[in-house]
């Protein structure tokens, strides 16, 4: 009876020892497309110092909120910082900004730079924060001042599009119209198959709510929004992909084209649908961290340069601020920020913040 | 003699000060912060849905009593009338979904009841029973998170309870028989006043949990905004900048919950010595036994544990879910990515070390604590009460509630710990001390104070008697301290989700990373990498207190 109940309980450890096994020596996969222009260009040899330094620290920690950067960007770092270790940690924004709050003042770890939508949490810390030194910003944002923001502490670095995630088979089996603009969602054959990301805690999906909500007809359409009953997303914008290409429900809003491509690629009836006008979240990115100073100050000017750009923005999931025409050769599908988007910087006017609190919550039941 | 006697007391109330610093000061801390605030009452108060949210938390508490308390004592009941030669091996079955995190139950039984694709809706709808497209089963409803978290602490109920059946024997109801006692008359004047303080001390521990849960109504009642107070201060804690003071204030009354039903739970057993009824060897003897007794048994461990483990299985095996099994499509990419990404090993060393750590202390704290508590040590009285209700505090405190009051304590001076491993382990030292006591109590007390008076009386001073006698006869109390430990901690995701940072992240914050960025199959491999941690972690928490330290778990 022993060794039957010893058998049993070292079965899965077993299994976990093979598994483990089975997994070592696999490649990693995410490699997204990468720049070949040097990320240190013009630099002197002082920055070439920082550089020296930053191998010597070995290790960066950057903190996004952005689908897919976990996979993409370490793979693309090490190719230009091959001594340096980028380790890429994923928080929803409200989550980012709260435990960058509780990093304040450690110095042993935690983040070194991060990518965060909200300008109002960089401006109440820009006074802590150090500038970015590297020659990428000089080199690549001088014409763009209204994006190098807090005396070059901080850069408007990017933003997402979000738009509808359909799933095609569901799509068809409600026979429901081809979603293709903000008011489509409103259709009454969508009853109880919608799903949405409120974006609670996060300024900028507040704003995103607000905008979206002027471009589906304001008020009124809030309440026939409500009356389809959505399905709340809170945790993010994958478990709402998720859901749709499982066919649990057949439309999301306020979806990434990087949660649904992943899916579409694994053979999921999924498709990302842009809407327009583009209404896409601003990201922000400076050094937020003392810990490795150098290894932060060669990360920052590396998201800033070309080859950063490139690995954040080459797939077209997210845009560039920057031309193409600035970044070398760079990937077909890479798409700079559209004149006539809407883009959000998280700081929210008394009329937007009363829109979400008094408006969009109350009307899905919260 | 009257120094030494000093000595000894003071080391007594250095145990003392130590759980106070572990257990007391953090929440000391996080409530002053609401009286130093005077607008954070007013801020709860006006908090969107704050009302809601206690009665959501009060219907969810009462309904999982509701559900757990009867079926765990069925169970046990039942489980002592299968056929004896297989009744250690029935009576450790429904404990074997405590190994089981909750997360992976949820997970594994989302994917099983969603409404539209859940295997089973799929299946009953499939009958032509049903009309409609989705349901009949919606996973995301307040009857079904409770149907939910009544079913994951049907066990912990099982567990004390079947612990006070093994115990008194059948002798006392075999005399209620032979006087003419029906088996109602039995059970209502001779069973059920026995199981009272098991009872008593079950329906208390499984309110509270699920007074303080977090990972079902986090997971399921978010889709349909059904919101708890643990879930709201979790929000507090998520949104910035974090306002502690309001989430003092939201904290009061699950505090109060806490101290009320420790306070009523010892009003109502009373003397514990009232309900003694210790059964000889051959308690057992005279139960009527049947193999019928088997099904609900396996009725249960179908339920709770078999089904969603299987939903994990499949869903870690598809290319993404989509409510069906292809068996054609199933592949080995999701766990080949998983375990090659060094976030996960990361993780999974971390969890490692965090449990190491947390067992090496807490075992021995709890061991000490226990001693204290058994009344034999020479602690001074007051060092004794002051133990007692330190470990009380920590075991009514919902791990949510700790978790806040951790984030504020160890990321301000003096101890800024946050971002170390030690931030960790001190978090779940603090959260495991009263999971420690008891099982090294409970096996303190069987043993008696012989042998230990018997080894003084031959020369041996208080170490040589503590390692030499106390230790070996306390044992399998260690062993089934440490697997408790270690099953809880591999499970914790509350506390883990607010005190770990990049690099310091263990496996229960990786899973819920997997539950807001990873898609389905990646949320599975997650879930069953954890069970199997925890399976090797109680593999060794048996080495060290031998095999009957898992039937005593």
């Amino acid at each position: 009876m022993i060794l039957k109940r010893a058998t049993l309980l070292l079965a899965p450890a077993l299994c976990a020892v093979a598994l483990l096994t089975a997994g070592c020596g696999s490649e990693s996969d995410g490699a997204g497309p990468t720049s070949g222009v040097d990320p240190n260009l013009g630099g002197g040899t002082e920055w070439q110092q920082i550089v020296d330094a930053a191998n010597a620290e070995g290790k960066v920690v950057l903190y996004t909120a952005s689908d897919g950067a976990t996979t993409t960007l370490p793979p693309a770092f090490a190719k230009d910082y091959p001594d340096i270790e980028l380790v890429v940690v994923h928080y929803a924004s409200g989550q980012l900004t709260a435990k960058l709050d509780a990093e304040k003042g450690t110095t042993s770890t935690g983040a070194d730079v991060a990518m965060a939508s909200s300008k109002g949490w960089w401006d109440s810390n820009v006074d802590r924060l150090p500038e970015i030194t590297g020659p990428a910003l000089a080199r690549y944002w001088s014409e763009k001042p209204s994006y190098v923001l807090g005396g070059d502490k901080y850069v408007m670095s990017g933003a997402t599009p979000l738009g509808a995630a359909v799933n095609t088979d569901r799509l068809k089996e409600l026979k429901a119209d081809p979603i293709t603009g903000y008011k489509d969602l409103l259709q009454p054959a969508l009853g109880r198959n919608i799903g949405i990301v409120p974006g609670e805690g996060s300024p900028a999906a507040e704003q995103w709510w607000y905008y979206a909500t002027q471009e589906m007809g304001g008020a009124d359409a809030l309440k026939q929004l409500a009356s389809l009953r959505p399905r709340a997303y809170e945790n993010g914008t994958t478990p709402l992909a998720t859901d749709v290409g499982s066919g649990e429900i057949a439309v999301g809003f306020y979806a990434t084209q990087s949660s649904t491509q992943a899916l579409a690629e694994q053979g999921a009836p999924i498709e990302f649908v842009p809407l327009e006008p583009a209404i896409a979240i601003g990201g922000y990115t400076g050094i937020v961290g003392t810990a490795r100073p150098n290894a932060a100050q060669v990360l920052a000017n590396w998201l800033l340069s070309p080859a950063g750009q490139v690995a954040l923005f080459g797939e077209g999931n997210a845009w560039t601020p920057l031309q193409k025409a600035e970044l070398g050769e760079v990937p077909s599908t890479m798409t700079s920020i559209p004149e006539d988007s809407h883009l959000t910087d998280g700081v929210l006017t008394p009329e937007q913040s009363a829109f979400y609190d008094g408006q969009f919550l109350p009307s899905l039941g919260r | 003699m009257a120094s030494r006697k000093n000595r000894r007391g003071i080391a007594w109330w250095a145990l003392v000060l130590l759980m106070a610093v572990l257990i007391l000061w953090p929440l000391v801390n996080l409530e002053a912060k609401m009286a130093t605030d005077t607008g954070a009452f007013r801020r709860a108060l006006d908090y969107p849905g704050l009302g809601s949210a206690l009665v959501n938390t009060l219907v969810l508490a009462v309904g999982t009593v509701v559900v757990a308390v009867p079926s765990g004592t069925a169970l046990a009941w039942v489980a002592q009338r299968t056929p004896p030669r297989m009744r250690g091996v029935v009576a450790f079955l429904p404990m074997v979904p405590l190994m089981l995190p909750p997360v992976a139950k949820v997970a594994g039984w989302t994917y099983l009841l969603s409404p539209r694709t859940g295997v089973i809706n799929r299946l009953l709808r499939e009958t032509g029973l049903f009309s409609a497209d989705t349901g009949p089963i919606d996973i995301y409803s307040m009857t079904w998170m409770i149907a939910i978290s009544g079913i994951t602490l049907t066990s912990f109920v099982y567990l004390f309870v079947s612990a006070s059946l093994r115990q008194r024997g059948v002798e006392l109801e075999l005399a209620a028989s032979a006087f003419g006692a029906n088996g109602w008359q039995t059970f209502r004047r001779v069973t059920l006043p026995l199981l009272r303080p098991a009872l008593t001390y079950s329906t208390g521990i499984v309110f509270l949990l699920a007074l303080g849960q977090f990972t079902t109504p986090l997971l399921l009642g978010g889709p349909r905004n059904i919101e708890v107070i643990s879930t709201v201060m979790y929000r507090v804690a998520s949104a910035p900048p974090v306002d502690y003071a309001m989430g003092a204030v939201l904290a009061v009354p699950l505090l109060l919950f806490g101290v009320l039903v420790v306070a009523g739970q010892r009003w109502a057993i009373g003397d514990e010595r009232r309900f003694v009824a210790m059964s000889g060897p051959g308690g057992r003897v005279g139960t009527r036994s049947s193999w019928w007794a088997l099904i609900p048994v396996a009725l249960y461990l179908g339920v709770a544990v078999v089904l969603p483990l299987a939903a994990l299985i499949v869903v870690s095996l598809v290319p993404y879910w989509s409510g069906r099994i292809d068996v054609a499509s199933f592949t080995f990419a999701n766990w080949d990515r998983a375990l090659s990404n060094p976030t996960t090993q990361e993780a999974i060393a971390t969890t490692g070390w965090a449990v190491l750590f947390t067992v090496v202390i807490v075992v021995p704290v709890g061991y000490l604590c226990a001693l204290a508590l058994v009344g034999r040590s020479g602690a001074p009285r007051l060092a004794r009460r002051g133990v007692d209700l330190l470990s009380s505090v920590s075991l009514s405190m919902p791990a949510v509630l700790l978790g806040f009051a951790f984030l504020l304590t160890y990321t301000e001076p003096p101890f800024r710990l946050y971002g170390t491993t030690a931030m960790v382990v001190v978090a779940y030292v603090s959260l495991m001390v009263p999971h420690a006591i008891r099982p090294q109590l409970s096996a303190m007390m069987t043993v008696g104070p012989e042998y230990a008076e018997a080894a003084r009386v031959g020369g041996a001073g208080p170490l040589a008697t503590a390692w030499r006698v106390g230790l070996p006869l306390t044992r399998t109390g260690i062993g089934v301290a440490a697997s408790l430990v270690v099953i809880m901690v591999v499970h914790e995701f509350a506390v883990s989700l607010m005190v770990t940072s990049p690099g310091r992240r263990v496996m229960g914050a990786l899973l819920y990373d997997a539950t807001n960025f990873g898609t389905a199959p990646q949320i599975a491999v997650v879930a069953l990498l954890m069970v199997v941690v925890s399976s090797i972690g109680i593999v060794a928490a048996v080495l060290i207190g031998g095999t009957r330290s898992l039937e005593r778990t």
